[in-house]
């Protein structure tokens, strides 16, 4: 009786969307959709309770994936695959609540933008732990047989397992949302969510429940990786990256910290992705509205199937800025905490610190004379990709360090930086100042732009409206050869064979190999042309590139400081100190801000263009979210504010990262543990460590973020604390001239 | 306009929050040069009034208009510009920064048309001659000049306040609107730094909030009293001490 019901049900759908969208296509909509809504519930009510955006919860739900796998293997698809169900969410949960109380709680109360920062510390870290216990080899998670296969339904096929977890997720998302409605710990997680200090002041320790909604949300990751990747493709390492993205675009759209806002947009998400954009829809046939009016229409949903992963970050910036809290978001406090930065205190003075960096110059400015004489991690061209991510660095730092906005997509720069001239040293002209040109104009307009929509958005807000402009720009790096040969087709501008040639972007691959010289209209020299003999040492090519970008970065430190000590910069650093108060000064803190962001912008830009012409290559990496977190990661280790602490953070970055994988670093350990019969088990961690260098530099920079966020500037000051009787400051006689800056 | 307008009216004034008026219809009319007080209890409305009148807030009814302007849509840097002057409650000055470049961006404020675009860029601020004049003479003023590279979070508390009257001043405001600037002070203090509003701002315009009615009733022109968030009474300060209504609603059951 049901089934008839159901039949025509079923038959009515199929019928009125026959020429839109097909059933399967919906199903797997939603299928996809559900996954959506579990992990993006628990990141929801994580940033709801705690205002903690959880960068780690795509790792999260990869080991959940990883756990169920570990389970399944052994214990076979069958009852394997249903207590990897219950004890991989467990485990992972308990993994959230360490994640929790040892790693965010030291954070609560500084501005939350630290919770970003020390959440993409654990992305490193559990990324290679993964590796580091698993392997990076695929592995499959074994259905039961009841599981798989397909179902016959009203003269359709569709798969079971998309029943299954259509079924199964929406249980569980009910389940949560009761526990939400109608327990105690529910009200107290709601109220927490709408209030923190006010559930504080009736007495109530909302910090215990904090481990708890870690725990949880942690939990839902887990089945959400679980059943996903038991249903199509395999467990790798790189699954929670991929997806971490979609699921922040997700919690945007539907409302940051809204639980009901997850489910709607976790669903429509997925049915946006699945059902309409990647299939594609047939063109829209009305009755009643003319041919002439659809067309447009119909124009534009001819392309979204180009436009596959555009879509949701357009919509995501469209959110941000016309309503910023989301389709169900409630209007949170934002905290305010007090973003560190870096001291100019301590036992090195102003003078004294000048001295040191003309000394740093000087030193960098002999590592070319020394090449081959010097020990491989301190090679030329390691100190070269140290000196671009120290400008790149800076640059972050002038927005960040300054005006107190975190930027999450600085990486659209650098890939603007590294593609525009690419592609103008690749497709038009050889000279390295025609395409660095054309590139820091491009650089600054996108800047202006990005600025313009962004900057009115606060906070939070603007990391993830940075980060999806940044990701617009990563996706559509793919794209742009396909719509120019497209658009030649087409238009009568180009012929056919030149369509063929189209290599703006070069796809995925990226562009290779294309070379550039020093000058202007052909006229000018490339640098293998030159030789510059001093004694045993020639220098050519890339030693003298080396000196063209020491001589940018150190061009472009005091550019930068000569601007923080303009007009434009005291109001810079009034904004930071306060920017109510500049308003009630007279001045717009908006107007500054973009031309903040502006500047930042194009000194980022130069730093791409500064890689493509070191690396003569570029490739969609170039642009992607990783780049963005890792170049805050260096401000902040370096110490923000201060300029020349990016520059520290970025040598310090990639020295650990080159000593890590330096495995020579371990030889004296090696040789002091053979003598006592250690030598293979300190090889093998010597082997482990140079693999998995991202672990250590994440924990580092996780210890950083908590117990060293003023970064490595403040070294001296933290040192002249400790040390109060060698380094007493009512000795040092006061300066009357200095300060003043 | 006609150049007797006062320099700054209310017509109407309404903010909700929700349900809840918390300014509930306020006229008041400032005449150039006059010392305004608003005094009231405890949730009267005053400093909800304040940020009506500087843009902090936005109104939900009603106009404001300042020298014959409306400028009641305007975003708080236009009043600014346009001649208003504000300070705060709690001091609210640059800690980070020194005494000088507090008050320096102050005055910076009001003279940066006047650069050109490669100046206000890269010229660093200390070699403006006259934004350096008028620091000088603003920290001689507010007698801070001995200590103007401080850095303003170390000062003890009056001073901050001093600074905090300093930076205001450097905007060179018509009109200025203290909210409770002499708030946590001892007696001694509270008399100096009237003095030195007095001294300092004789030729504005000024709108006080304060606390304390013995200081109020000594220094004001006029005296205007919310309460609810309506206008009780409004008057000289002699008026005020003999209106009965007030001494119900306010002096009555103010006792300190």
């Amino acid at each position: 009786m049901y089934a008839g019901t159901i039949q025509s049900m079923l038959d009515v759908l199929s019928a009125g969307t026959a020429s839109f969208i097909s059933v399967q296509e919906l199903l797997n909509g939603l299928t996809v959709g559900m996954v959506y809504v579990l992990l993006a519930s628990g990141l929801s009510v994580i940033f709801g309770v705690m205002h903690v955006i959880n960068f780690a919860h795509g790792e999260l739900y990869a080991f959940g994936a990883y756990f169920a796998a570990a389970i399944v293997t052994p214990l076979g698809g069958g009852t394997g695959f249903y207590v990897a169900l219950v004890v991989a969410p467990l485990l992972v949960g308990v993994m959230g609540v360490a994640i929790e109380r040892f790693t965010v709680r030291p954070l609560y109360g500084r501005d939350p933008l630290y919770h970003i920062l020390l959440t993409f510390g654990l992305v490193l870290v559990l990324n290679d732990l993964i590796k580091l216990i698993w392997g990076t080899s695929p592995r499959r998670i074994a259905r039961p047989e009841y599981l798989t296969g397909p179902i016959e339904m009203v003269g359709m096929t569709f798969s079971r397992y998309s029943f299954f977890i259509i079924g199964f997720g929406g249980a569980l998302a009910l389940g949560v949302w009761a526990l939400l409605k109608y327990t105690r710990y529910g009200l107290i997680i709601r109220a927490g969510a709408q209030d923190r200090r006010m559930v504080r002041n009736l007495g109530i320790s909302i910090d215990r429940y904090y481990s708890l909604v870690f725990g949880m949300g942690a939990a839902l990751a887990a089945v959400a990786g679980l059943i996903f990747t038991a249903g199509r493709g395999q467990v790798v390492p790189g699954i929670g990256f991929d997806i971490i993205i979609s699921a922040f675009v997700i919690v945007v759209l539907g409302g940051l910290g809204s639980f009901r806002g997850a489910v709607v947009g976790g669903l429509g998400v997925g049915l946006l992705q699945e059902s309409i954009i990647r299939p594609g829809v047939p063109d829209l046939q009305l009755p009643l509205v003319p041919e002439n009016v659809l067309a447009p229409v119909n124009m534009v949903l001819g392309l979204l199937p180009q436009l596959e992963g555009m879509v949701i970050f357009v919509l995501m910036i469209g959110v941000l800025i016309f309503r910023p809290r989301g389709l169900f978001g409630t209007e949170f406090e934002e905290d305010s905490g007090e973003l560190l930065t870096g001291s100019s205190g301590g036992f090195l003075t102003d003078s004294g610190r000048f001295k040191l960096g003309i000394a740093m110059i000087g030193l960098l400015a002999l590592v070319p004379l020394g090449s081959g004489m010097l020990p491989s991690p301190l090679s030329v061209r390691l100190i070269m990709t140290m000196l671009t991510w120290g400008l790149f660095a800076l640059a972050l730092d002038f927005i960040m360090g300054y005006t107190g906005l975190v930027s999450l997509g600085h990486a659209l720069f650098w890939g603007i930086g590294a593609y525009v001239s690419g592609t103008v040293l690749f497709n038009f002209t050889e000279s390295a100042f025609v395409a660095a040109g054309v590139a820091l104009l491009v650089g600054g307009l996108v800047a202006w732009i990005v600025g313009y929509f962004s900057i009115r958005v606060h906070g939070v807000y603007f990391a993830m409206i940075t980060l999806a402009f940044a990701e617009l720009f990563h996706t559509s790096l793919t794209k742009i050869d396909g719509w120019a040969v497209g658009f030649c087709e087409t238009t009568p501008v180009c012929s056919a064979e030149a369509a063929r040639d189209i290599q703006l972007t070069g796809g995925s691959e990226g562009l290779f190999g294309f070379s550039s010289y020093w000058g202007l209209g052909g006229v000018g020299v490339e640098l293998e042309e030159i030789g510059i003999f001093l004694g045993p040492v020639t220098l050519t090519g890339d030693l003298l590139l080396y000196y063209i970008i020491l001589g940018v970065v150190v061009a472009s430190f005091f550019i930068t400081r000569r601007m923080l000590q303009s007009p434009f910069g005291a109001v810079l650093k009034g904004i930071r100190e306060n920017e109510q108060r500049v308003r009630f000064l007279g001045y717009d803190p908006t107007v500054y801000k973009r031309r903040a962001f502006v500047v930042s912008g194009i000194f980022a830009t130069l730093a791409g263009v500064i890689f493509a012409l070191n690396e003569s290559f570029v490739s969609p990496e170039a642009a992607e979210w990783l780049k963005s977190g890792e170049v805050v990661v260096m401000v902040i280790l370096g110490g923000m504010g201060t300029l020349f602490g990016p520059i520290l953070g970025a040598f310090t970055f990639f020295g650990l990262e080159a000593l890590l994988q330096e495995e020579t670093l371990f030889g004296p350990f090696i040789w002091a543990g053979s003598l006592v019969g250690l030598g293979g088990p300190i090889e093998g961690v010597s082997a482990t460590v140079a693999e998995r260098w991202r672990l250590f530099l994440g924990s580092t920079f996780v210890l950083f973020v908590v117990f060293l966020p003023r970064g490595l500037v403040s070294v001296p000051e933290l040192v002249q604390q400790r040390v109060p009787t060698r380094f007493d400051p009512t000795n040092v006689p006061a300066d009357p001239e200095g300060g003043d800056d | 306009m006609a150049t007797d307008d006062p320099m700054l009216r209310t017509d109407g004034l309404v903010k909700e929050f929700g349900n809840f008026a918390a300014i509930d219809g306020v006229d008041i009319a400032v005449q150039p040069g006059e010392f305004r007080s608003i005094i009231g209890p405890n949730g009267a409305g005053k400093t909800t009034m304040f940020n009506l009148i500087s843009g902090g807030l936005d109104a939900t009814e009603g106009a404001v208009y300042f020298d014959g302007e409306d400028v009641t849509d305007l975003p708080p840097e236009e009043r600014i510009q346009r001649g208003m002057g504000r300070s705060f409650q709690i001091s609210n000055i640059f800690g980070g920064l020194t005494v000088r470049e507090n008050v320096r961006l102050a005055v910076q404020s009001r003279m940066r048309d006047s650069y050109s675009f490669r100046e206000a860029l890269f010229k660093p601020t200390g070699r403006y001659d006259d934004i350096n004049d008028e620091t000088d003479e603003i920290l001689g003023r507010i007698d801070l000049a001995d200590i103007a590279e401080e850095e303003a979070a170390a000062l003890p508390y009056g001073d901050k306040r001093r600074l905090e009257i300093g930076v205001v001043l450097a905007t060179e405001p018509e009109l200025v609107l203290f909210d409770e600037p002499t708030a946590g002070m001892g007696p001694e203090e509270t008399q100096s730094t009237i003095d030195l509003i007095e001294e300092v701002l004789v030729e504005q315009t000024l709108i006080l909030v304060e606390h304390d009615i013995e200081l109020v009733m000594e220094i004001s022109d006029m005296i205007t009293v919310l309460n609810h968030g309506q206008v009780l009474a409004e008057g000289t300060p002699e008026e005020i001490a003999d209106n009965q209504d007030v001494q119900d609603a306010y002096l009555g059951g103010m006792t300190e």
